[in-house]
Parts: structure tokens; sequence; C-alpha cells
């Protein structure tokens, strides 16, 4: 009994420690918005943001990489003055047809399937 | 003439021949008409062909005492012919003469005491058939007696002849002529011995007038004739006397031209005749029409051809009265619109022969005085008209002839001329060789300029000219040739009431055709102009002031219709002021010199400028002055009106050196100071040889080219330029703001329609020059950056259409050395790019944060290091126009690798100490390696987890920190000497930071064997980074090893 108490202990302990979420990575593909702030995934793992608070549209939109690996959604910013990447990581909270919410840094982003 | 004589003989003959067969009957039968009067009728008939009438033939002896005379009256010749005017031939009422027959029975000389004809009328008919109703004389019987009259006497006296009231008329219908003359009265001694005949002949006619229907209709009318002759004719051939005629008011029309009217003609001809050889000689002959006269003196003769000696004369000929005698139609024809007056007096001599080949030689003075000249649409009226001209006219070779103006003078307004000079070749080429003076009051000249021109002074001319008739009224500025000068004063011309040019004086030299020669074209005209001061002015638009011109202008043919005028301009000038646009625009030139030339080449305009000068002063407004030393430059251009833009329609060639240049923008504060510069430029390029400025606070040496200009203007290619810049000190903001906006158009407001227009109107940011690709090749010693002093910078500055790339900048400063990679790209006013990827080696973390004070804010804890590291910085953002950066776009990344750095103590540090129960007085705070990753992402900063080793202590670093400056850190503190690993959250901002003991959130990161997803995730972003940006390190061998 003990063994099976510190065996299904020892179970639940590993799925809570490897307690990951996979989300459906073409619902992401396409324009979503959140107030003034926009981004857009494309199936071929480009991306693009842009804000029009900042005057700027979709034509001046800045371009990025992007990979979902579970709730993982990582953007590599290529900077074009320098060979720097910067890499920008976000967990994924909600991902439907229609919402995109994801967290950084203890804060939450919602967006709206455009 | 011997026809006529012949014609008189014969009458004269017939009528003595009746005479003295009168006389006979007298003499030898009765002596009363009735018996008289039968006899001559008897043998009228031996005499004439035609029906006669002859009422009484009488003898008289009291009325011609003391000499019998024999009168017959009323004798009528008749014969009737169809058409004719009259049956009658010719009527005499009375004719009488006195014969001495004493003297004929004793010496056989006829000697006719007198002959008295009166109202007599005769009327001359020929047919149609040119039978004329004349022709009634016995003709073979007048032969033969004719040949044996010259036996009948030895010598024949008629010692009055008197002719009263005989009239004439003449109708020729083949020649479709008709005459009449009336009431002609003659009286007359001939006296007739050895074929020598003198006469003392005087003739009075009343009116004469001829019609001529013909193929040309001639009429014409005397009112009356006198003639007088007075000589003798020797051996039938030898005229010598004096023939005097006077024709009252002549009228003549031919084809209803009237050639004359109410003229009266005279003539006095003593002369020596020789009729055999038809040779005349005159003495003092006078010919006159009206008061006109000429004065014949010579011989001529008439051959088979015509030889002449004759000199001739005219008396002071008024023009006024001579030109109205001119026929109408010649008058129209050669003078219309010209009104001529003054004194003509004609002398000279007409000699040589006149045949189908040749023409006499005439040699002529004529003098011209108080001469008036109107000529219509000439609009100068010349009074004070004077010339005296020697012709000598030689129509055989017309070469020899030529006029000779030994003076000419003329007067028009105030404006008088003078000259002298011959025409050579009169009567062909006519060659003008003319030397003349005039001195012109140019407001004379007025109807001959242009209404939009209008010129006043004085214009003092001397010149000489040669040329032909056809060159000057062809105006063949090729063929002419002359010189002169003219110097002008008080000049004052206006170009359509908007430009200027006046000079007190000015002195103008031409020569034509020119004697120098240029290159590019044929000079024609040469004028040396001097000015003491010429001053152009265009309202509204500049004036300028030339002081001691010295100007010579070369001209091609400019009557030249095929080919566009030519011009070359070589001047010095002592100084140059020039104003523009009521003084915003200013100059100052001290002694111009140099070419200029213009002249069609190929199908367009080529233009040509060697150009030099003392020194330039000019001012635009208050927003450019200028002074320079020397400048000299040599320029052509070629131009084509056709061509798509400026620069290809000029297509310029420009070779430029000048120095001790000083500018001032008002946009500059300091001074630009040029020492020298020496370029060349044409359409395609633009280089720099050399040259040494001082702009504001720098100082640099640009050479290099500029290319593509054409292309780049005709918005066909990129304007490349390819430029080095050395420099001991460089103010690069400051040259930034330089060049700010070139190539750009836009405004904010049309670029930035979401921003507010009030708060980003005023702006006015950077934009780098569209179209164009710039290489700046640097070597600057000192460079002022911002606040920061660089040294040997080196390296490339690019910019590219739009986009300014400072590239792998290697340099130096107290702090470091540096690599600066930097690009700055205006895409539109609201939106421009800012990016830059910085290397510091080896610099002192204080250094660091002093040059960029800024570090502080990305990375605070920063300053919580001492010592040397290397430090990566990459960061980008798009900016408004006011250079606020937009967080939304804003990315960056930096990487800092140390050793052996010392933590400080500071308030912060102890704070933590206490807290993660560091034992300050055994633990060295110094830090064995510290390599630092980290990321700026919108208003976000995130720091990748750190190890910091020191003494017994490691710790794990990492959180975030948002651009306003509130903090959210972690410290997992994974070694210590404690059995317990302790974590420490640090949050607030700086003012309020908070400290709270937190779980150890890292103990397994640098763990491999324990490390997780995540943790495999951080350390591959770590590297990501780290790599990425250490990778545009040039020198990667001056880099920390990992």
């Amino acid at each position: 009994m003990k063994k099976f108490l510190l065996l299904l202990c020892t179970t639940l302990f590993i799925f809570s420690g490897c307690n990951k979420f996979d989300f459906d990575e073409s619902l992401l593909y396409g324009r979503w918005k959140s107030g003034t702030l926009y981004e857009k995934y494309s199936s071929s793992g480009s991306g693009w943001t842009w804000d029009t608070a900042d005057d700027v549209d979709e034509s001046e939109a800045q371009s990025f990489t992007w990979t979902l690996d579970g709730d993982k959604l990582t953007q590599l910013h290529q900077m074009e003055a320098s060979t720097a990447v910067v890499p920008k990581q976000y967990t994924i909270t909600t991902l439907t047809e229609t919402t995109l919410v994801y967290t950084a840094n203890g804060k939450t982003y919602t967006f709206k399937k455009q | 003439m011997k026809k006529a004589l012949k014609v008189i003989g014969i009458s004269a003959g017939s009528i003595i021949g009746v005479a003295l067969v009168a006389v006979c009957i007298v003499v030898y039968l009765v002596f009363t008409p009735a018996k008289l009067t039968p006899i001559v009728k008897k043998y009228i008939p031996e005499f004439v062909t035609c029906q006669t009438q002859l009422d009484t033939v009488d003898l008289t002896f009291f009325s011609t005492f003391p000499h019998f005379g024999l009168r017959l009256h009323n004798f009528a010749l008749v014969n009737p012919m169809e058409g004719a005017p009259s049956d009658t031939v010719a009527f005499v009422e009375e004719l009488v003469a006195t014969v001495d027959v004493k003297e004929y029975l004793d010496n056989e000389n006829i000697v006719i005491n007198g002959i008295y004809l009166s109202n007599t009328q005769a009327n001359i008919f020929v047919n149609a058939n040119s039978v004329a109703n004349y022709d009634v004389f016995v003709s073979d019987t007048t032969s033969e007696e004719d040949t044996s009259s010259t036996s009948l006497f030895k010598m024949l006296k008629i010692e009055d002849i008197e002719l009263k009231n005989i009239s004439a008329s003449y109708v020729d219908l083949p020649s479709k002529m008709q005459a009449t003359i009336r009431n002609i009265n003659a009286t007359t001694n001939l006296t007739m011995e050895n074929d020598d005949i003198v006469t003392d002949l005087s003739l009075g006619t009343g009116a004469v007038s001829f019609t001529m229907n013909d193929s040309t209709n001639i009429q014409a009318t005397i009112d009356s004739i006198e003639g007088k002759f007075n000589g003798g004719l020797a051996n039938l051939s030898n005229i010598n006397g004096t023939l005097q005629l006077f024709f009252l008011n002549t009228a003549a029309t031919m084809d209803n031209v009237k050639y004359a009217d109410s003229l009266n003609i005279s003539a006095v001809l003593p002369m020596v005749a020789d009729l055999d050889s038809m040779k005349i000689a005159l003495t003092n002959a006078l010919i006159g029409i009206n008061e006109h006269q000429i004065s014949l003196t010579g011989n001529a003769q008439v051959g088979d051809d015509i030889t002449m000696d004759m000199n001739f004369s005219t008396n002071n000929i008024i023009l006024n009265r001579l030109l109205p005698l001119i026929p109408e139609n010649m008058r129209k024809e050669y003078l219309d619109g010209i009104n001529l007056d003054g004194v003509v007096q004609l002398s000279g001599n007409v000699a040589g022969t006149y045949n189908d080949t040749l023409m006499p030689i005439i040699s002529a003075d004529a003098v011209y005085s108080n001469g008036e000249i109107v000529i219509e649409g000439l609009g100068h009226d010349l009074y004070d008209v004077s010339v005296n001209a020697h012709a000598n006219v030689d129509m055989n070779d017309e070469k020899n002839s030529i006029l000779t103006l030994n003076a000419l003078s003329a007067k028009t307004g105030k404006t008088s001329v003078t000259a002298t000079g011959a025409i050579n070749d009169l009567l062909n080429k006519m060659l003008f060789d003319i030397k003349a003076n005039a001195k012109i009051y140019l407001l004379d000249l007025k109807s001959d300029l242009p209404d939009y021109l209008f010129a006043s002074g004085w214009a003092d001319a001397a010149f000489t000219a040669q040329c032909s008739l056809d060159d000057l009224m062809n105006v063949d500025l090729q063929k002419i040739k002359a010189n002169g000068s003219v110097d002008i004063t008080d000049l004052d011309v206006i170009y359509e009431d908007s430009t200027f040019v006046n000079s007190k004086q000015m002195a103008v030299d031409f020569t034509l055709p020119s004697k120098h020669t240029t290159k590019e074209f044929k000079e024609v005209i040469d004028l040396a102009i001097k000015s003491n001061q010429l001053n152009v002015e265009m309202t509204d638009f500049f004036k300028t002031k030339l002081n001691n011109a010295d100007l010579r202008v070369g001209l091609s043919d400019v009557m030249d219709t095929t080919k566009d005028m030519a011009l070359a301009c070589d001047f010095n000038i002592a100084n140059v002021v020039f104003n523009m646009e009521a003084d915003t625009i200013s100059a100052t030139i001290r002694n111009p010199r140099g070419m200029a030339v213009m002249y069609p080449k190929n199908k367009n305009t080529g233009y040509g400028c060697l150009f030099n000068c003392d020194s330039l002063s000019a001012k635009v407004a208050e927003t450019l002055s200028a002074r320079t030393g020397l400048i000299s430059f040599d320029a052509k251009a070629e131009y084509d009106s056709t061509a798509a833009d400026v620069i290809q329609q000029w297509n310029p060639d420009v070779k430029l050196n000048f120095n001790q240049g000083q500018i001032a923008l008002s946009a500059i504060e300091a001074p630009i100071k040029v020492s020298k510069i020496k370029c060349d430029f044409n359409k395609n390029r633009l280089k720099i040889d050399d040259s040494q400025l001082i702009v504001g606070n720098s100082d640099f040496s640009l050479k290099g080219v500029l290319k593509n200009i054409a292309a780049y203007l005709n918005n066909e290619d990129l304007l490349l330029g390819d430029f080095t810049f050395t420099s001991n000190y460089t103010d690069v903001m400051e040259l930034m703001d330089l060049a700010s906006g070139f190539g750009d158009t836009t405004t904010v407001a049309e670029t930035n329609e979401i921003a507010k227009a009030d708060t980003v109107e005023e702006d006015n940011p950077f934009m780098v020059p569209l179209g164009v690709d710039f290489t700046l090749k640097t070597d600057i010693k000192k460079a002022l950056v911002g606040n920061t002093i660089v040294e040997h910078a080196g390296g490339g500055v690019t910019i590219h259409d739009g986009v300014l790339v400072i590239e792998e900048m290697g340099f130096t400063c107290d702090a470091a050395q540096m690599q600066l990679t930097a690009m700055y790209r205006s895409e539109r006013k609201n939106h421009l790019f800012a990016g830059l990827d910085f290397h510091l080696i080896d610099i002192s973390i204080n250094d660091l944060i002093d040059m960029i004070p800024d570090i502080d804010t990305i990375v605070p804890m920063l300053k919580a290091f001492s010592g040397k590291a290397e430090f990566h910085l990459a960061a980008e953002t798009y900016l408004k126009s006011n250079y606020d950066p937009k967080f939304s776009t804003m990315r960056g990344a930096a990487a800092i690798k140390g050793r052996d750095l010392v933590v400080m103590d500071n308030e912060t540090y102890q704070q933590i100490s206490k807290l993660l129960l560091f034992n300050k007085k055994k633990t060295k705070n110094v830090i064995d390696s510290l390599n630092v990753e980290m990321t700026m992402f919108r208003n976000e900063v995130d720091l990748y987890p750190f190890v910091v080793s020191m003494d017994k202590y490691q710790a794990i670093l990492s959180g975030y920190h948002n651009l306003d400056m509130t903090y959210n850190y972690h410290i997992s503190l994974t070694k210590c000497p404690l059995p317990m690993r302790l974590g420490l959250n640090i949050y607030g901002n700086m003012d309020d930071l908070k400290f709270k003991l937190a779980k150890c959130k890292y103990r397994r990161l640098y763990k491999p064997k324990q490390q997780g997803v995540v943790d495999e995730q951080i350390l591959s972003l770590k590297k990501i980074i780290s790599s990425s940006i250490r990778a545009g390190v040039k020198d990667q061998g001056v880099l920390i090893k990992d």
C-alpha cells in the first residue's frame, strides 16, 4: 500500500511537475487585436506586430518569427541595425478561434481575432 | 538733209522757172495779167501732174522797185484722194518773186531780190496705201533739170524771203499720224554761191500739234515755236552758225502718261557742223527747260558710230522746281515718298564712242547744297545736306566707274554726319570706301528703335567702311569691312520699362571683320567696350554696377539666319556690385576677369566661361553671407532645351578652384570657412579633388566623387557618392543638422494623419536624403558625439535612399575600445527609425554609465558593479517627429560579460546582504565572472537569469522592470554556507524598493542534471541573445572567451 501510495504520489508529482497545456497552433494564424495593439501570425512561422496608437499601420509592422511549444509562445525579433535577436516569451492561457490570451511578467494580454 | 535740200532746190527751181517764164513773157510778149496768166498756166503742167488753179499772174515793178517782180494770185494744187481731209494739196494766196534778170543775163547769177509768200495752206496726206497727195511733181524732168540746174547759174542769191501766215496739216494713215502747224511766219536772207550758202533765218509759228495713234498713243502740243539760224552752209555740207529754238508751253503724253506739261524748251546752239561727216561742234550751247539750263561745249560725230567729246555744265538747279517736271509715273516709281529740295549743279564731260558695244565715258562733278531730304517712313528729315562729288562713268569697263565723294554732310534733329570716300565699280558692284564722322543724339534714333526700347545720350562716332552695295543691302557682315570708334556720353537705355542701363561715359571700338579668333566659332564683329561706370538695373529683380569695365565682345555673323548667334566676351572689370530683389541678395566682386563664350554647338547652344576674381563678398538676406579670396573656374555647358531636366538641358562641365572663403549661414551659429576647394562638375559627376573646410566646430577635408547626378535629377537612379572625410575635430550633431532634410518634401501633417497636428507641425526632424547612395569613409581624430568625445574614429558612413548607416565604425575613447554601427532611417517625419549596435570592449563600468547615462535605465543594477567588462548593446526603435520613442516598436538586447568585478557596497547591497545573511566581514565582494543578457521589448526590460559568484556565495539574479522604473527582480541564493537555499524578491521603484524573502527560484538552473524544460529554454534564450549580439563585433579576438 505504501508502495502504491508512493507510486501514486510520484505519478501525481510527475504530472503536476509537467503541467503543460498544448494549444492548436493553427488557431493562432491570423490577425489579432488588443486595443490598439495588433499581432499577426502566419503558418510559415512569421509574424508581425504594430500599434496604431504610435501611428504605425500594418504596412509598417515589425516582423518576427514565432514558435509555439505547448503554452509557450516564443517570438524572436531580429533587429535591423544589429545581428542581435530579441526573444520574447509568453505563456498562452487561452487560444480559441476568436480569443488569444497570454501572459508575461505578470501582465495579461487579451486579443481578439480580426 | 540732202533730201530736204533737194526738195527745196526742186521747189525753188520750179518757182524760179515759172517766174522766168513769166518774166520772159512779160518781156517778150505781154505784161498784162490777161496775157501773162494763160502763159503761166500753159507751162504749169510741165512741172506738176495734178490739177492746178491759178487766178492771175502779173508783173510788178513799183512794189518791188527797182526790180520787176512776178506775182501769182490764188495758186492751188488740187489732187483729190479718198480719205484726204481736203482735195487741195497746197493753196497759195499770194506769191511774189523779184528776180534780177540783168544779173542773170550778164553774169549767169540768179539773184532773187525777194520772195513773198503769204496766206498759204498745205494739206499733206498719205493714204492707206502709202500714196501721198503731194506726189504731183514731174520727177523725170526734175531729175534732168536737177542735174543741169547747177549749170543754170553761177550764184543763187535770195536777198529777202518772207513767209507769212503759212499753215500746214499732215495726215499719214499708215503711220496713223496727224500733225498741224499754224501761222508760220518766217524771214530769211539766203545767198548761195558755189555750193556755199549764207543765211539769216528767223522763224515763228503758231500752235503745233502732233498725234500718233499707233501701238503707242502719242500726243504733243506746242503753243508756239520760235527759231533763228544765223550762219552758213559751205559746200552744202559745212554748217557754221547759231541755231536758236524756243518751244513755248510744250506738252506731251504717251499712252495717256504725261511726260511734259507747260514746258518752255529753249536751245541756243552755236555750232559748226559737217553734214557729210555728220560732225557737229558746239560752243557754249545752251539747252533749257524752263529755268533749268545745261551748257554744252564740244563736238559730236554721227556715223556708224557716234563719237563725242562734250563738256556740259548746268546752272544751279533748284530741285523743288525741277522734280515736278519729271513725269508723274517716273516720280511715283523712283521718288514716291521722297521729298527732295536743294540746289544741284552739275558739270562734266562726255567723251568717247557710242555704238552697239561702246559707250562714251562720262566725267562729272556734282555739287548739292542746302539740301533737304524727307523720306517717308525713314523717320529722319535730313537738312543742311550738302554733297560734293565727282563721278567717272565708264560703261565699257564698269569697274573703272567711280564716284568720289569729296564731302558729304547732313543733319537730322540734333544729329550731324559728315563723310568722304569713294564708290568704285559704280555701275556694277558699287564698292563703297567711306570714311565718316557722326555726332549722334540718340533720341533722334527713336523712330529706328522698337517701341520697347528707349535710348538717350550722345554718341560721337568715327568710322571707315568698305563694302559693296549688295553687301550693304544684304547686311553681309562677312564681306563688309568697317572699323571705328564711338564715344558715348550720358547713355540712358530703357528696355521694356523694366531694364535700365546707364553710363556717363563709354567708349566702343568696333572692327568688322574681327581680327580675333575664337576656337568655338568664327568671329565677325569685334567690339571693345570701355566704361568708367556702367549700371544695369531690372525693376524688382536686380541692379548691378560695373566700375572700370573693359570688355571685348566678339560676335558671329548676327545676320546669318541659318545659325544661332555666337558671342565671346573677354572681360576685365575693376569691381562689380550686384544687388538683387530689394537688396536681399547682394554681391561685390573685385576684379572679375576672364572670358565667356556662347555659340551654337551641334543643334544646341554651347557656353563657356573662364572666370577669375580677386575676391567675392555676397549676402543673401540674413540667411547667408560669404566672402572668398581668389576664385577661378572654367565652366562649359551645352544647352539643349529639349532635354528632360535642368542639368541635362545645360550639360555643365565646371572646374572650380577657390580659397579663403568664409560663409555664414543663419542656421549655423559659427561661419563656414573654406580654406580651399578644388573640384570639377559635369552632368554625371561632381569630383572634389581637394577641399579644406571649417564648418562650425568641425574642420574637415572632403574628397571624392558624386555620380549619377543627371539620372538622379531625372528620377532614374540613385545619386551615388563616394567621399573621404578627414577631420581633426568633428561635431557630428552639428554636421547632421546641416544635411537634414535634403531631398525630403514631405511634411508632418501629410504623413501623420493620426498624430495631432498641433503637436507635430513644428517638428523638423533630421530627414536622411532620399534617392542618394553615399559612402563616406571617415578618418576623424577627435569627434564630439552628443557629450562624448571619441578619438580615431574610422569607418564608413553610408546614406542609401533615406537610410543613414554608420557602419562598424571603430574608435577609442578614454573609457574603452568601441565599435558602433548605427542606422537612422527617416521613412516619414513621424516615423523615424533609429538603431544602434554598440560594442564596448574592456570598458570601465563607471565610464560606461558616464558615457551612456541611459544605460542605467535599462540595466539599473549595473551601477552595483565596478571594474572592467565588455558591453554589447543593440537597440532600435521608431521615433516620433519630436524624437520621442514609439515604445511599441522598441527592441533591444544587451550583454555584459565581465570578470573580477567588485560589487559596490551601497545601500541596496547592504540590504541584500542583510536579508541573505551575508557575512560581510568575511565575504569579499569580488565576483569571478558576470554574464548578463537582457532584452528590451516595448516598455519592458527582461533580465535573464545570470550567476553572480562571490566568495562562498553564489546567486542567480533575474527579473524585469518597466521603463517607468518599476522593478520586479528576484535573487536566488544557490550557494552559501547556510544549509538552506533562500530567495529574495526585490520590487517597487528606486525610491521605495521592497525586499521580500521568497522561494529560491533557480536552484537547478545551472545544474545540468537537474534542469527542467523551462531552465533549458531560459539558457537557450540567453545563448541566442549573447551569441547573436556578440556576433556583430568585428574583431572577435578581443572578446572575453566563454
